[in-house]
Parts: C-alpha cells; structure tokens; sequence
C-alpha cells in the first residue's frame, strides 16, 4: 500500500513538473542550453547524433546501412588566382558555413554572415566589393516574404520556430514534453528498431523525414508536401513570384546604394527539386527567367538539374550537398568572381 | 495519467471539481491560450441565464433563453462562418464598391468550437424546458462546458447525463480503471494503425486525383470513409476512456455506422451525439413529425443542412449535409430483415450503403464542389492512369488487415472490460506495442479538431 502511494506521489510530482515546465518556453530553453554546455546531449539526455546526417539522425535511419554514409569537403585553392582584388561578404547558412575564404577565385578578404540578421561589414574602399547572398531553395518564401531579409527580428522569430513560421503553442508544448519525458538515449534502440521495421516492411519513413520514391533518399518532409511555404512541390502563384522579384530588387538596390559593387544572388535548390522533379513547381526557373529581376543570379539549378548523375550531388540521410554539389557551386562562383575581378 | 492520480488523492468532491476544470483550462490552453476567455465569456452569460430562467416567467424566461443562445451561436458565426459569408457577398459588394475592401479576419478558428458551443446551448434549452434544475455552483457548470475529455470534439453531452456525475463522489474502482484504460488503447490503436495509415492513400488519392485511375480512387475515398471514422471513433473511445478512468460515464457516440443497412440506420449510429441534438433542439420543435409527411420530410432536409453547415464554412459541408438530407428524405425507412437470403441480403445492403455514404463523403473531404464532382465523375467513367495509392502494396494490405480485425472486433467483441488482471496487462503491453511500431505519429491531428 505504501509502495502504491510512494509510486502515486512520484508519477504526480514528474507528470506536474513535466505540465508546468513544457509550456514556460524561456525555462525550456535555459534547459535545452544547460544539456548541451554540459554535455547532456551525448550522454544520456536528448537526441543521438551519429553523424550520418540530419535526416538520418531524426527518422533514427542511422542504423541502416543505405543511410550510412560519411562526407568530407575537399577545399582547394583555384587555379589562375594570383589577382586578390575581391573583398568577398558571403550571406549564407548551413550549405555555405563551411567554405573557407581560400577556396573563392581572386578574394583578398572574406566575411561570412549565417543570414542576415548577423551581416554586420565595414567595405574596403581598396577592393571590389562583392556581396553574395546564398539562400536554400525551402527558406526562399520565408526568408522573402516582406522585408524581413532585413527585419532580424521579424527573421529570427519565424525561422526560430521551424515548419512554416506558425507552429501554434500545441506543437511547441508536445515537442517540449517529448524532451522532457521521452527523448532519453536508453530509448534509442527502440526507436531504432521502428525505424529499420517500417523501412524494411513498408518502405517508409516518419516523422518529419519522407523516402524519396526510389526508396534511396531522404527527404525533408515539408519539402515534399503538397502545401506550406518550405515544400519544392506546393504551387507557387504568379503573384508570389513577382512579389519575390521586387523584393530580391529592393535588396540589391539597397546593397548597391550601402556601396557594394555587386551583389550576386545563388539559391540551393532543394534535394526533392532535382532528385524527384515530376512535380516541382519550377519556382527557381520561373523567378531566373524573369526579365525584370534586377540582381545577377548564379545559375545553380541548370548545372544541378542537367548533371549526368544528380544523385551524386546531395548526401542520402541530409538535407545538405555532398562534396561534388559544393565543387560545382564553388566552380560557377569563381567563374563569376573572375569576371567580376578582371573588369 | 497526473490528473488521474490527483484526482483519486483527493478527498473532497470540491476539490476534484477544481482540479478537473483546472487540468481542462490547461488542455484548451495549449491550443490558443487567449480563446480561454471566449470559453468563459459564454460559460458566464450562461451560467446567469440558466438561473435567471429557473426563477422568472413569462417574457422574461424566453428573453434569457434568446440571450444565451445568440451569445453562443454569435461567436460561433463570428469566428467559424464570418468570413464564409463575406466571401460569399464578394462578388456582389465589389460589382457595386468596387474600391471596397471586405474587413475579412485573419483569425484562427477556436478548437472544439462547435462542440462546445452546442454543448453550452443544450443546457439553456433544458433549463428554459424545465428538465434540467439550473447548475447553481459556478465551477461545476463551468466544468460542464470545459470537461477535457470531450471538450474539443465531443461527445456533445447533455446537462442530465453530466452534471449530477460531477457533484458525486466517485470511489476509486480498478474494474472502472481497466475499462477505461483498454477503451483508450483501443482508440489510439484505430487512430495512430488505422486511420492515420489510410490517410495517406486518402490524401494522396485527392491531391492526385486528375492522374489516378478509377479504381484507385474509389479505394482512396473508401479508405477515407475508414479513416474518418477510426479519427473520429477513435477519440470517442479516448474520450469515453479517460472519463471512465474517472468514474464518469459519456453517451456513446458511435454504434458501428458502417454496419448500418440503409442511410437512415446510418444516422443512428454515426455521431449520435450531434445527431440527437439536432433531433432534440431543432426538428421536434420544428414540428417533428406531427404536421403531416411533406412537413416532416421538409423538416429532416433541413436538420441536415444544418448538419452539413455545423461542420464547417465551406459548400461542400453543406452539399454533404443536403445529400444525406435528400437520401434519408427518399430513403427514410431501413430495410427489414428477411428470413430467406438473410445474411446475403444484410452483407449487400450494407456493402451499398457503405458506398453511398462513400460519396457523400467525397463532398466531405474534397476542397470545393467542382473537386467533389470531378472525383466522382473520375470514378465512374472508368479512366485508366496511375494506380499507386501513395503506399506500398504491402502496407496497404496491413492497413486492410486492420481495418477487418477492427470491425470484427468491435462488431463481435464490444466490451473493452477484462475482468482478469494478467489479461489485461498482457492486452495492454501489446496494444501498446502494436501502436508504437505500427502505428503512424505526427502526420494529422483528430479530423474533428477543426470543428
């Protein structure tokens, strides 16, 4: 009897710590920080992280052999590089925040800023200034919608909260109560053996990770769905694209006018718009062609779509390139620096 | 589970009320914190009204009746139907103010508004009818509207059936317990095997329908009947379980609709909550059937509409209401059994009627009526074109092996209580099991939600 009634006090006092902590978000987050300064993550608290990749690590697919694949970014110095007369100011986010200065043609210095909100530069008069703006194809909507590229609050709030910016207080107190209660290592055979069953029986993965139809990618879900602002597959309107363009013109018109000599626009098409295209919306070929927009745009999409083996351009269990995607993003940007450098 | 346990260390009934409504602020509170107070803004008027009813007469009575029910039905019009109706008088105001902008709001919809809207309004009424003495203990009548476990998609409950269970002292009894336990289980089990399973062969089948042949349409919009009613049943059972886990009784809000041999039987068994409402408040005092067989039939079409409309502000809820208004008004007697061909005939009316409502719900699920009409059309010309339904083959058959163990299941073996304990924790660790590797999460919330 006694036992019971420890037990009955016990289960109150974790379930009631657990309700009133999951929706008081500033706790939350000094415990997500408190875990990962000390340690918890790897230990015994919250997510695995194998290394396979993001998508990977969050569908528990690490454990598949198909999905276990390592990378490495070979960064080389370009060839024909002895002019450095290009202070290069690179805006970008996690494709980009690897790259080395020494790996961009003719760049005598190099800034990297991870979105907007953190471009903080001082120009050098001596050089020619070149501003590029990388954005994956998914944020492009929300990054551009309105003029929050500039707005950083307005930025950090809606990319902070994930999925379309407007995950209502339900989704962020289940995420938490999952991390509070659920998201222990020791459970993580478990998961694993769901993960590997609904694969290897149904052909499936879960959670915010979809299988592409071969059954050899991983995909970020929302970039797959029918609709939200994140999907290569949810119609995009003619308005949005010209809403688009005259913002993508507003940006360079205001980068141009702070001094910079140019400024040069590339984004990183989705996995799912080249690996799975029959139903792509064809957003980043219908803003190129637009005759009215304003801002050089470095053609990735044409060189990654026409590729002799596209699928060796991302990394299987990632949202991100592998080696070959990041060599022939980095090739059509020296080509640009190049020209930029000798006129 | 934390309510539970509170609940049965509590030893005062006062207590018990307070920490239930607490636990149900709690659980609306998660959706949209603010929408708490439109909950307590109705709960206040009708509180009021239901004693200020009790203790006058006349006018005055009918007065308070009509306050209550335009304090209700005034917010579910203004946040569910408002901008319905504005951008159904579009056309016109732009054809006459051209440079006229429409005040649309940007608002979202209050969960369970409908439910408990409804719920709120039949207390009133029963008040106003003298069947229901008025709830004079505020907190207690505030439970009534908010009752968590049916709070946000019903069942839509009745003041007779709730109020006196929230005043009695309920002793803790593990028979209680493990029936409810197992109705919960058995709710997940149809909700996270079942109907989110199909929901992908339903979604892809609407999203794709232009492509896909004629058969694998029909089973897309038949596995959308399975999974609306595993989604909707299935938080029935949950409902009904974590009350009963409690000790208070819901009304059953299901009765195996797809077994039903014609549309009227149907409606006796498909959300009997809301259908009875209707019956109670709107078609008895409508006439009912007393004023002749053209008024009756009138009066059922428009219990329907209204139906259709209670579901959501669009017009295919209304086509779907106005359909099965059309059906029951033809088709208003089920067939009686015959003793020759018996089971024969039962297996075929019922497969017939399960393809009747099958297109009624296209009207449901699809996104306009030119949708709704083109998917159907789709199917009956018999095109070829895609047959992938959106999930391997394999899954597919699992997802039909479920859905027959279910129906057996609920149609042989109703009862969730299991007297003996090893057999109930036995049963409890592998329908736990089951639903954690089988079962599909995250993918979508209680289709009723949005109502």
């Amino acid at each position: 009897m006694l036992v019971k009634k420890l037990f009955a006090y016990l289960f109150l006092l974790i379930g009631t710590a657990a309700l009133v902590t999951a929706p008081a978000v500033p706790i939350m987050s000094k415990i997500w920080k408190w875990n990962s300064e000390h340690g918890m993550n790897d230990k015994w608290y919250g997510k695995h992280n194998s290394g396979w990749g993001d998508l990977a690590n969050m569908a528990y697919l690490d454990c598949v052999p198909e999905f276990q694949e390592g990378y490495t970014y070979d960064f080389k110095h370009p060839e024909n590089d002895s002019v450095k007369n290009i202070a290069l100011y690179l805006i970008g986010d996690s494709y980009t925040e690897l790259v080395p200065g020494f790996a961009f043609a003719h760049t005598h210095s190099f800034q990297y800023s991870h979105n907007s909100k953190q471009f903080k530069y001082t120009l050098d008069t001596s050089k020619k200034n070149v501003l590029l703006i990388e954005i994956t194809e998914r944020f492009v909507i929300n990054l551009l919608r309105g003029r929050d590229f500039f707005d950083t609050s307005a930025q950090n709030s809606s990319l902070s909260k994930g999925g379309d910016g407007k995950k209502n207080f339900g989704a962020i107190m289940n995420k938490n109560l999952e991390y509070l209660l659920l998201d222990y290592n020791l459970f993580n055979d478990v998961k694993f053996a769901k993960a590997k069953f609904n694969y290897r029986v149904f052909g499936r993965a879960s959670g915010d990770v979809a299988l592409s139809e071969n059954k050899k990618y991983l995909f970020f879900k929302p970039t797959v769905s029918r609709q939200g602002i994140f999907s290569s597959y949810a119609p995009v309107a003619d308005t949005q694209i010209n809403y688009l363009v005259s913002t993508l013109n507003y940006i360079h018109s205001f980068y141009q006018d702070q001094g910079f000599e140019e400024v040069i626009l590339t984004i990183i098409p989705s996995p799912a718009s080249i690996l799975q295209p029959a139903n792509y919306n064809q957003m980043i070929p219908r803003l190129q062609e637009r005759s009215d927009l304003e801002m050089p745009f470095v053609d990735l999409y044409s060189i990654f779509s026409n590729a002799q083996q596209p699928e060796r351009i991302y990394r299987v269990g990632d949202t991100h390139w592998n080696n070959k995607g990041m060599q022939l993003w980095l090739g059509l940007i020296n080509d640009r620096l190049s020209v930029i450098s000798s006129r | 589970m934390v309510v539970t346990i509170g609940y049965y260390q509590l030893k005062k009934q006062n207590a018990r009320v307070w920490l239930l409504l607490l636990a149900s602020c709690y659980f609306y509170m998660t959706f949209v914190p603010v929408y708490v107070l439109i909950l307590l803004f109705t709960i206040v008027i009708d509180y009021f009204a239901g004693i200020v009813i009790s203790s006058s007469s006349g006018r005055n009575r009918k007065l308070w009746l009509v306050v209550s029910i335009i304090a209700n039905s005034g917010i579910l019009v203004f946040y569910k139907y408002f901008n319905f109706l504005l951008s159904n008088i579009e056309p016109i105001i732009s054809y006459a103010f051209p440079h006229y902008d429409l005040p649309y709001l940007n608002i979202i919809l209050p969960i369970g508004l409908s439910f408990h809207t409804f719920q709120a309004m039949s207390y009133t009424i029963e008040v106003y009818r003298g069947k229901q003495p008025p709830e004079r203990n505020f907190v207690v009548y505030a439970l009534y509207v908010m009752y968590f476990p049916q709070l946000v998609a019903g069942p839509i409950e009745r003041p007779q059936n709730m109020l006196h269970q929230f005043h009695e002292f309920k002793q803790y009894d593990w028979n209680n317990l493990k029936e409810g336990l197992a109705r919960m289980m058995w709710g997940f089990f149809k909700k996270v095997i079942i109907a989110d399973r199909v929901a992908i062969v339903a979604d892809h089948a609407f999203a794709n329908y232009g492509s896909m042949s004629s058969g694998a349409l029909l089973i897309g919009a038949m596995l959308y009947s399975i999974q609306i009613y595993c989604d909707f049943s299935g938080y029935s059972d949950i409902a009904l379980g974590s009350s009963q886990v409690m000790g208070i009784r819901l009304m059953e809000n299901f009765k195996q609709p797809y077994m039903a041999r014609g549309i009227s039987e149907f409606w006796e068994r498909w959300h009997v909550s809301l259908s009875t409402w209707f019956r109670d408040y709107v078609y008895i005092p409508l006439g009912g059937n007393r004023k002749g067989e053209v008024r009756r039939r009138m009066n059922v079409f428009i219990v329907f509409l209204l139906s259709g409309l209670w579901h959501g502000a669009n017009w295919t809820f209304i086509a779907w209401g106005a359909i099965h208004g059309v059906l029951v008004t033809l088709f208003p007697k089920t067939p009686a059994d015959s003793v020759k061909y018996k089971y024969l005939k039962r297996a075929i009316l019922i497969a017939v009627n399960f393809i009747l409502v099958t297109f009624c719900w296209v009207f449901f699920r699809a996104n306009n009526i030119s949708e709704a009409v083109t998917y159907i059309y789709d199917i009956l010309r018999l095109q070829g074109g895609s047959s992938y339904l959106g999930l391997s083959v394999t899954e597919v058959l699992f997802a039909a092996l479920f859905t027959v163990v279910m129906m057996v299941r609920e149609n042989k073996y109703g009862n969730h209580f299991i007297s003996k304990d090893l057999l109930f924790w036995v049963y409890m660790i592998i329908m736990i099991a089951f639903c954690y590797f089988f079962g599909v999460f995250g993918e979508n919330q209680f289709i009723y939600f949005q109502f």
